[in-house]
């Protein structure tokens, strides 16, 4: 194990005993973190692990927070972020954090832009100052063209082209590759090589192993909010280090049961989620737990949204038991029967300010609760959430609780509650433990399964695709808003399921 | 039952002092009211005489409709600056119906009422339909109004009304004028409205979070709508009533209402917190027609009682805004 | 095909506002022989002055994302203290001087509460302006007073040429001016714009977002003090609430603006063209003896229609945030 503690190495950044709360979530939990200098080291952990908070913590984003915090020697609690920039030390987002409207130059020398006698932005001047970091990274990207106009992969190169403005001497990296194109992650890494080679310290977060074997020197894994090691790569096994993030094996502990699989519910055809991708048909059947898969941006969510009719429909007809439906909007979606636990709980899900019992009757109001649909029965209303409350067994002192106090697995309860609630006969959970706890994350799976045993149809999208292995019965996977792959459960391994992830064909596959 | 692991770690009930802090923030309102009245009426003994209590309850329920027409825009999460001129536009077209048309009392106030609902529809129309912030709608609206009134009146007051109309206004009922009945009659309707009803109920989600709610089934559209509507419906009634015990209608007899059901909704959608934004509204309604008559005992000239209402709306938002973050930081710190 | 009517689109979506002003202008010159001589072009654009003003400090504002109502009852407040100070027969400058710094204290306790407490720009400014027409009748007990009866050499201010152009007009041109390429040149400017795109791009580089925004109210209230003083100079006495027709305008003027040059985002040119445009067709209408209660009829539906032009294809209810 990694506890090389060795008085020689440089230790540039060093964050002790570092905390950090949100309302109803512990996000990190008296955590230690240190970085030697020179080296790559990978932050690693699964969604909601605190990965991200830790970072907004070394680059000052986050302020109020408990421990101690040196980097390079110096005291930097009290630094803000323009101070930790002086430093040497450079963030590159998750988001990309570019102003739209202006041009390629201006984003990359935004802050720093070179002006002229009267004070004006010296355009050219501009331009030339940001040429070099640019073809640093990338060499096709017009300098001139505004970042609207670019692709995604293209505006988080520009954002990997601003941090070097900064001439950083640290360079943190928060999962850049989740929305690089195959051509760009390779530019990402040359360039991370040279970086190396020039001696400047990385710390990388990200999802994918091979990027981390590939690229970094040590590792630490953190699991909700909690160090749990850091080691040198050479260490470490794979196995060792994805059971390290998990903490356990999932499959073991979340039995799918046996459950018949019926006649067809649910049969999509020709449904064009995305604006450039060829149209996508898949059948949902009685009693199935159906995975989608891929990574961000491969169009999961969309699939979703286009059968609830949360967006407008472009084509492609849906038909559920054989009958044809119009969807328009969510409401002729929930009245065919469909339930949709969306992506963002907090902005889709819940209505955070509200208590529990006017979030969980939402959907179902007029058809359960209201006399002549217009008087609510208080009673009723009452007692059902009340029995659905202690059937999940939610943390909260009572139903009249704000879903903002609540904790982010009981939230995600109280979604769920609402649609079990509608009684609806298909479900559709689109990222549905996205930042919650490990024990949070366990009784969604169950209420999942439950779901699939009593005769639902469930859609289930996720990125993890250990909880996608765990749970489902088929599995489609997507990639660039195209349907690429359709696989059952038992007959496919994690590796071959993230080959087909990351884009990979089929007959290169049986090469592997 | 053993399936589901209980997450008890996120309870936490609240120590001594952060539940007797949390009580104080949450009724500050209350507590700030009672000092007040309390030091008023030490001062000046006569704030507490029936004969002025009345007198606060008269002008309170004059500006209570719009005031609850606006708040449940404000739930709903719209805004409506056009109240004051559909209050006076109701007013304004009900007199000159039974003055110049000679029109029953009951259908004047029926088409003033009803113009009310119309404009309401199309304030209500703009935000859902042409997608307009309702701040800009109803700007607008408020303009258009404002020359409509004037084409009606030719900007000549109404007089000389019906003595039925009058009584409406000027009557009493066991001491108490019949504004104040009218006032406790709309109340109660919109409290069992918001708080009993899938309507109201949807009105508050669908300000607490538009997406949440469309994507649980509620017709967006309608409900905004809805709130639009009411409040147009509402609105007239402060003006008409305003009139009858005025005895009188002018083109500006809506303008008084501005700034004092501005503050009186803004502390209805504070005091508990966002719930209960009726009753909040009751008392808001209260509070600063009683500071506007306290400051009138207290000899405060006219001039300063007009920057009350507007300071005691600015204090509202600042205390909702501390409210709301000492309560969230008290919940952080427990955990 | 498809990129030639995109092409149109984009063409109507950015000179739209420009053909129906010239339509407008060529209307109400056949309707009026007047409309089009030296005298009444002048006349339109000392008239658009205080709005055109107050609408490129709205414009800054807009930009970033906030808004800002207190103008309009800034601008009655300065009036009423102007007379006040003239009354008392103070000299010009000190009554210039006063004005600004009204509207520079207001924008600075804007700015602290919106900036340094978070609280919404929405309701601080409509409070503000609540306050400000209390504090305007306090000061002013609602009475119109004119100016010439105390103090002719202040009226010099307006009254004056500079070559063959009004003062006021070379005022609010030199501040077009100023704007302009203070927001489109200055590294300042652009961070204004940015805030409004992307706030978290700002901070993420490690600028001060709030002092920068804090520093726009700040400047946008000196901008609603010189409001203040052309307005009231403009009309030459303090009218009771002169401010409450600029709230309109001027909003309408931003927005109409937000509909010319750079489809969909606010710009000076455009505001510009947005606030003569409004006073175009009240100067229209007026010489053609339209009944006065048409105009402000007039004034609503134009800023519906301003508004509709932008918002109608969004597909989406806008909620007011508090």
């Amino acid at each position: 194990m990694g506890t090389a503690q060795n008085d020689n190495v440089d230790v540039v950044i060093k964050a002790s005993l570092i905390s950090k709360y949100f309302p109803g979530v512990v996000a990190l939990d008296n955590v230690d973190f240190e970085v030697r200098r020179g080296e790559s080291h990978a932050l690693v952990g699964e969604n909601g692990a605190g990965k991200s908070t830790l970072m907004k913590i070394l680059y000052r984003e986050y302020s109020e927070d408990t421990g101690r915090l040196y980097i390079d020697g110096k005291n930097a609690k009290d630094m803000d972020i323009r101070q930790i920039r002086e430093l040497g030390l450079s963030l590159i987002h998750q988001d990309l954090n570019l102003v739209p409207i202006f041009t390629v130059a201006h984003n990359i020398c935004m802050g720093v832009e070179p002006v002229n006698r009267l004070g004006f932005i010296d355009r050219k001047e501009l331009k030339q100052k940001a040429a070099p970091f640019l073809q640093e990274i990338s060499s096709d990207i017009d300098i001139d063209a505004r970042v609207q106009d670019l692709s995604i992969s293209q505006q988080q190169l520009v954002t990997v082209a601003r941090a070097l403005v900064a001439q950083p001497k640290f360079l943190i990296l928060d999962e850049p590759t989740a929305r690089l194109d195959q051509k760009s992650t390779e530019a990402l890494f040359d360039f991370l090589d040279r970086c190396k080679q020039s001696g400047i310290t990385i710390i990388y977060i990200s999802h994918r192993l091979e990027e981390i074997y590939r690229i970094c020197d040590r590792i630490t894994v953190l699991r909700d909010g909690k160090k749990i090691l850091t080691a040198a790569v050479e260490e470490l096994t794979q196995a060792e280090l994805v059971k390290h993030m998990v903490g356990r094996e999932l499959k073991k502990q979340v039995p799918k049961e046996e459950a018949s699989i019926g006649e067809v519910l649910l049969s999509v055809r020709d449904l064009h989620p995305m604006l450039k991708a060829e149209a996508i048909s898949f059948d949902l059947r009685f009693g199935e737990i159906l995975g989608i898969v891929g990574s961000i941006g491969a169009g999961k969510s969309e699939v979703a949204r286009a059968i609830f009719g949360a967006d407008r429909k472009r084509s492609g007809t849906i038909r559920l038991k054989g009958e044809k439906l119009r969807i328009r909007n969510p409401r002729g979606a929930i009245n065919a029967g469909i339930a949709l636990v969306p992506e963002e709980r907090r902005q889709q899900g819940l209505v955070i300010t509200e208590s529990i019992r006017k979030n969980m009757t939402l959907a179902a109001l007029k058809k359960k609760f209201c006399a002549g649909g217009f008087w609510i029965k208080q009673r009723e209303e009452k007692e059902a959430v009340k029995k659905s409350i202690k059937d999940f067994k939610m943390a909260t002192p009572s139903l009249e609780q704000e879903a903002r106090l609540l904790s982010g697995g009981t939230q995600q309860k109280v979604v769920i509650g609402k649609w079990l609630l509608s009684e609806s006969s298909i479900y559709i959970f689109d990222e549905p433990t996205k930042g919650i706890d490990v024990g949070g994350k366990h009784d969604i799976y169950k209420m999942i399964v439950d779901l699939a045993t009593n005769g639902a149809g469930v859609i289930f999208i996720s990125n993890e695709l250990d909880e996608v292995l765990a749970l489902c019965d088929r599995i489609l996977v997507m990639f660039r808003g195209q349907l690429v792959k359709e696989l059952v459960n038992k007959e496919v391994s994690k590796d071959e399921l993230l080959y087909y992830v990351m884009g990979g064909k089929d007959n290169e596959s049986k090469n592997k | 039952m053993s399936k589901y692991s209980s997450d008890t770690k996120h309870i936490h009930a609240l120590n001594r002092r952060d539940a007797v802090a949390s009580f104080l923030i949450r009724y500050a309102v209350f507590i700030f009211f009672f000092f007040i009245y309390v030091a008023i009426a030490i001062y000046r003994p006569v704030f507490l005489s029936p004969a002025n209590l009345a007198d606060i309850l008269l002008t309170a329920s004059l500006v209570s409709f719009v005031s609850f027409g606006l708040s449940i825009v404000i739930a709903a999460g719209g805004i409506d600056l056009s109240f004051p001129n559909i209050a006076g536009y109701g007013a304004m077209l009900s007199t000159f119906l039974m003055i110049e048309i000679g029109y029953s009392v009951w259908l004047g106030i029926l088409a003033g009422v009803s113009v009310g609902l119309v404009i309401g529809a199309f304030n209500g129309l703009l935000v859902t339909r042409l997608y307009i912030n309702s701040f800009i709608a109803t700007l607008g609206t408020l303009f258009i109004l404002s020359g409509f009134l004037y084409w009606l009146s030719g900007g000549q007051s109404m007089q000389i009304l019906p003595q039925d109309f009058e009584y409406l206004g000027r009557g009493t009922l066991l001491n108490i004028r019949m504004p104040v009945y009218f006032m406790a009659g709309v109340f109660i309707l919109c409290y069992l409205f918001m708080e009993k009803t899938r309507w109201g109920r949807q009105i508050t989600l669908v300000g607490g979070n538009i997406e949440a709610a469309r994507l649980s089934g509620v017709n967006i559209r309608m409900i905004t709508l809805l709130s639009f509507i009411i409040c147009g419906l509402l609105s007239p009634l402060s003006g008409i009533l305003q009139a009858a015990s005025a005895g009188a209608a002018a083109v500006d007899i809506g303008n008084r209402f501005m700034v004092p059901a501005f503050a009186a909704a803004m502390m209805g959608t504070v005091i508990f917190q966002g719930k209960n934004i009726v009753l909040g509204t009751f008392f808001g309604v209260i509070f600063v027609e009683s500071l506007n008559n306290a400051s009138f005992i207290l000899g405060v000239s006219p001039e300063i009682r007009r920057v009350v209402p507007g300071i005691v709306l600015l204090a509202t938002i600042a205390f909702n805004y501390y409210a709301k973050k000492a309560l969230s930081e008290m919940r952080v710190h427990t955990y | 095909m498809n990129q030639k009517t995109n092409n149109w689109n984009k063409f109507i979506a950015n000179y739209g506002l420009l053909f129906a002003f010239i339509v407008a202008i060529i209307v109400f010159s056949f309707w009026s022989g007047h409309f089009l001589s030296w005298g009444n072009i002048q006349n339109i654009l000392v008239q658009t002055t205080s709005l055109g003003v107050c609408a490129f400090g709205l414009t800054l504002i807009m930009m970033m994302g906030e808004i800002d109502l207190s103008y309009a009852g800034l601008t009655g407040l300065i009036g009423a203290v102007m007379l006040k100070m003239i009354m008392a027969g103070y000299s010009p400058i000190w009554v210039v001087l006063v004005c600004l710094a009204i509207g520079v204290v207001s924008g600075l306790c804007i700015a602290i509460l919106v900036v340094g407490l978070g609280m919404s720009s929405f309701m601080v400014t409509l409070a503000a302006w609540f306050i400000y027409m209390g504090l305007e009748r306090y000061i002013g007990h609602g009475v119109t007073h004119w100016i010439y009866k105390y103090d002719e050499s202040i009226l010099q201010i307006v009254q004056g040429h500079l070559g063959p152009l009004p003062i006021p007009i070379i005022v609010m041109l030199g501040l077009f001016l100023l704007c302009w390429l203070f927001q489109t040149r200055t590294r300042t400017g652009q961070y204004i714009l940015a805030l409004g795109e992307n706030i978290e791009a700002v901070k993420e580089v490690g600028l001060k977002a709030k002092l920068i925004k804090g520093g726009t109210f700040v400047a946008a209230g000196l901008i609603f003090g010189l409001t203040g003083l052309i307005e009231t100079l403009r009309i030459g006495g303090s009218m009771v609430y002169s401010g409450r027709f600029l709230l309109v305008y001027a909003l309408g003027a931003v927005f109409l603006g937000s509909a010319a040059f750079k489809a969909g985002k606010y710009n000076f040119p455009g505001t510009l063209l947005g606030a003569l445009f409004f006073y175009t067709i009240i100067n229209g209408l007026t010489l053609n003896a339209v009944k006065f209660y048409y105009i402000p009829l007039v004034q609503g539906l134009f800023l519906i229609l301003a508004v509709a032009i932008t918002t109608v294809k969004r597909g989406e209810i806008e909620q007011v945030q508090f």
